[in-house]
């Protein structure tokens, strides 16, 4: 007895016995365990198997009758000896599988390929656009080869950015690329100041043209505007230095601007602000009579009946009747203090210029002319 | 097929001759159409042409004895009976051979009615089996394989096929027990 059991034995027993009887059955053994019907099935099972008589198909007669040369001609011309073959003869047909082009063709199509990478190899290398040792490489060879100079790839990189700090020299001139635009003052008007670094000058192509497009992020170039001429503030205004904004940094500006006159975008913008500076203008002086169009968003040109809820505007005249505001900033005019900082809470880069409520030269495109009225500096300036 | 009878026909096979061929194809023929047959094959004669002219093709790369030569054939015999069974996307279904039957029976009636009767028999029995036992059975009986060379072929383990082919047997008896009709 084993620690398993009678049983388990008994069973291994009757399986060997079984698998036993079992081969003996079928390997043809007569065998007395085997019961007589499955004797005489599998005898019968093998005796047909034995009588049979096939019927070869005539390739195989064929094969059978003419030994390895038939079967050679029936490999020609069966259809489809190997398996790619038959694939393909499945996919195109037969005969296009047997009509390949000629081997001349072929190596043509190989010589017009490499001619073509070739010739576009060259095109790429008088263009410059290969890399840097392969364009070096190419260019020296061209050089030494033909008449032709093919440009190094040096040449074409672009010079470094020109960064220009304003002061009082260059006060009024015109920085390509950036937004702004500082006019000198004085009284008598000065010739186009031009700036020039490296003997070269540096006029942008908006300013030649007469418009300020309030840098390269600006979407199209201003129309001409209207002229707003007002009262000039004279009294804030020559006391307190402009801040202009170059590149959308502060920076101070030591001339007075010039007294009275608002171009919003016909002639020489004063100031435009960045491509995402909201309009932070306060001009105490703003309610110009001669204003005709709405060009300019001063915050005292609030509409009556518009509310506005967050004015941020340092602006005297932003009392105007029927106006909300629910967090009033400056709407006192006893807030608007020379000096007086007014919480400007615009966000982003701020053009600063009369922030203090003293800068009379603030320009503003026409586009900006759906917040006239409403004097809410809170993100309606110009974006990008 | 006696070892040196069978290197003897395999050498002259191995060179193209065509009484190797047919000598080979005699041997073994009517066990492959007998085997394809019981499968269920659609034209058993045509298709046992077709593994012949594969094996006559490729006999260049065999290397063995008889028994190894039979395992070979059969494991083509079932790749194409495989094959054949994908084209046709059913179950096989066994073809009953009554018109050689007939022709036989002319010779002698009593015996040959008594083969029908148990070829009709075989068939049913056959047909009634699941694909794996039945493809264990028939490799056994019909191509005279070992437990090992029909597991080559099935490509299953030994201890797999003697299950199938253990199975199967059962089935088979329980059936004829029933009392199966002649």
């Amino acid at each position: 007895m084993t620690r398993f059991g009678d049983y388990l034995g008994g069973m291994r027993r009757n399986r060997d016995g079984d698998d036993d009887a079992e081969e003996a059955l079928l390997s043809g053994v007569d065998d007395a365990a085997s019961s007589a019907e499955l004797v005489a099935f599998v005898n019968a099972l093998r005796s047909q198997a034995n009588n049979e008589t096939p019927r070869p198909s005539p390739e195989l007669l064929t094969v059978l009758t003419h030994g390895r040369s038939a079967e050679r001609l029936f490999e020609v011309h069966a259809p489809g000896g190997t398996k790619a073959q038959r694939r393909s003869e499945a996919l195109y047909g037969a005969r296009s599988v047997r009509q390949r082009p000629p081997l001349v063709s072929r190596r043509a199509t190989g010589a017009f390929l490499l001619a073509g990478a070739f010739g576009a190899f060259g095109v790429a290398g008088a263009a410059g656009a290969l890399p840097n040792g392969i364009q070096r490489a190419t260019s020296s060879i061209v050089r030494s080869l033909t008449p032709f100079t093919v440009p190094e790839r040096n040449r074409w990189k672009k010079p470094p950015p020109m960064i220009v700090t304003p002061t009082p020299a260059n006060m009024g001139q015109t920085v390509p690329g950036s937004t702004e635009t500082v006019e000198a003052p004085g009284p008598a008007p000065k010739p186009p100041p031009t700036a020039s670094i490296g003997g070269e000058e540096l006029r942008s192509p908006e300013k030649e043209q007469g418009h300020d497009t309030g840098g390269p992020n600006a979407p199209e170039p201003l129309p001409a505007g209207p002229t707003l001429t007002g009262p000039s503030p004279d009294g804030i205004a020559s006391t307190l230095p402009p801040v202009v904004t170059v590149g959308g940094m502060l920076a101070p500006a030591t001339t007075p601007p010039k007294p009275g006159t608002v171009n919003s975008g016909g002639g020489h913008a004063t100031t435009s602000q960045g491509p995402s500076a909201p309009r932070t203008p306060s001009n105490p002086g703003d309610s110009a009579p001669e204003r005709t169009g709405p060009a300019t968003s001063q915050p005292g040109d609030t509409a009556p009946g518009r509310s506005n809820p967050k004015p941020t505007a340092s602006n005297p005249n932003d009392t105007a009747p029927g106006r909300s505001n629910p967090k009033p900033t400056a709407s006192n005019p006893s807030d608007t203090a020379p000096g007086r900082n007014n919480h400007d809470t615009s966000p982003g880069p701020v053009s600063s210029a009369g922030s203090e409520g003293t800068t009379p030269s603030v320009t503003h495109p026409p586009s900006q002319s759906t917040n006239a009225g409403q004097g809410n500096a809170k993100g309606h300036g110009p974006k990008a | 097929m006696i070892d040196d009878e069978f290197e003897r026909v395999l050498s002259g096979a191995r060179l193209g001759s065509g009484a190797a061929f047919a000598a080979l194809y005699a041997w073994l023929a009517p066990n492959v159409v007998s085997y394809l047959r019981r499968q269920g094959a659609e034209d058993p004669d045509d298709l046992a042409s077709e593994v012949f002219l594969g094996v006559f093709r490729n006999i260049a790369t065999f290397q063995g004895t008889g028994d190894q030569f039979r395992s070979w054939v059969f494991s083509i015999a079932h790749r194409r009976l495989i094959d054949d069974r994908r084209k046709r996307g059913r179950r096989p279904v066994t073809v009953p051979d009554h018109g050689r039957l007939v022709h036989r029976s002319l010779v002698d009636v009593e015996s040959e009615v008594e083969r029908h009767l148990s070829a009709k028999t075989v068939e049913d029995l056959c047909g009634d089996l699941p694909d794996a036992q039945r493809d264990v059975l028939l490799l056994r009986v019909v191509s005279d394989l070992t437990v090992e060379q029909v597991a080559t072929i099935l490509g299953r383990s030994i201890g797999a096929t003697k299950a199938l082919q253990r199975r199967g047997l059962a089935t088979i008896r329980k059936k004829l027990d029933k009392g199966v009709p002649r």
